[in-house]
């Protein structure tokens, strides 16, 4: 393979992974709260 | 029906705005030997947010053990999650790097006697103990006041990972406005321009996930307060 396309998947595999590093990030508070106010609501209920 | 959007959210589409602006700026200013050459713009600002974050981390451990707040033992943990997956990044785009660039895609993607490699690799090892610490103890207090020690124990890597480059033998190109000076890059003033338009933007979604994870932290803490009113009734 040419150079330039090996440095082209390199390049983009990179941003991918940058990206998947934000969401990552992101999505992990918002799902972990989510979680943790349905908890919250089944106690509520419960009691 | 009106929708109302927090302060932290317009943070977030800020910095999301910026990250997606720069990577304009990267193709339609910046110019390049080498494609491969524009990884330079990520690896450098999760770089910089990894340090910082440490840093950050750093201040606030101090800070607990001087005003024993939770809320900075917190900022402390919060801010060494971010720090240590931007670490890993850092690393991962740094082995592509030397893949790319050491005799052009021979599969070397490590090099043990690189000093910035092996420190870098050691300050993420060192934090992502620090987290796993952390969560194996119950007791509040003593999560707290050990985790703020160990914070501050590890905090040299930081500082030994960037110098290394500088002080012991390494690979590592370092970025220098002198174009002669061999080993180095060479950054004019436009690419500098956009390295820093992605650092402002990169350290907006700091303040974002920061903000983010003390909610969390504040949500755990109610479900652990209504968790052990539950216990003491059940008595």
């Amino acid at each position: 393979m040419s150079e330039l396309i090996l440095d082209i998947t390199t390049i983009s595999i990179s941003y991918a992974l940058f990206w998947l590093v934000i969401i990552i990030l992101i999505l992990y508070p918002k799902l972990a709260k989510r979680k943790i106010e349905k908890r919250l609501n089944r106690l509520n209920q419960n009691s | 029906m009106t929708y109302k959007l927090k302060k932290n959210s317009y943070i977030l589409i800020v910095s999301l705005l910026l990250l997606i602006i720069n990577l304009f700026l990267i193709f339609g200013l910046a110019s390049f030997e080498r494609v491969v050459y524009i990884i330079f713009f990520y690896h450098v600002s999760a770089a910089w947010l990894s340090y910082f974050s440490f840093g950050v981390s750093f201040i606030a451990h101090l800070l607990y053990l001087k005003q024993k707040k939770m809320k900075w033992s917190n900022l402390g943990k919060n801010s060494i999650i971010v720090g240590v997956f931007f670490v890993a990044f850092t690393l991962i785009t740094g082995s592509l790097w030397f893949n790319a660039t050491s005799g052009s895609y021979n599969n070397i993607y490590w090099q043990w006697s690189d000093a910035r490699q092996t420190t870098t690799l050691i300050l993420l090892l060192s934090y992502v103990a620090y987290l796993i610490f952390r969560n194996f103890i119950e007791d509040k207090e003593k999560k707290a006041k050990l985790s703020a020690i160990l914070g501050i124990v590890f905090f040299p890597t930081v500082p030994l990972s960037y110098l290394s480059a500088i002080l012991f033998t390494s690979l590592h190109p370092l970025i220098n406005p002198n174009p002669s000076e061999p080993g180095n890059i060479y950054w004019d003033s436009i690419k500098l321009f956009i390295l820093f338009f992605n650092l402002i933007a990169i350290t907006l979604l700091f303040v974002y996930l920061i903000r983010e994870l003390k909610e969390l932290d504040i949500a755990k803490e109610k479900l652990h307060e209504k968790l052990y009113i539950k216990m003491e009734e059940g008595r």
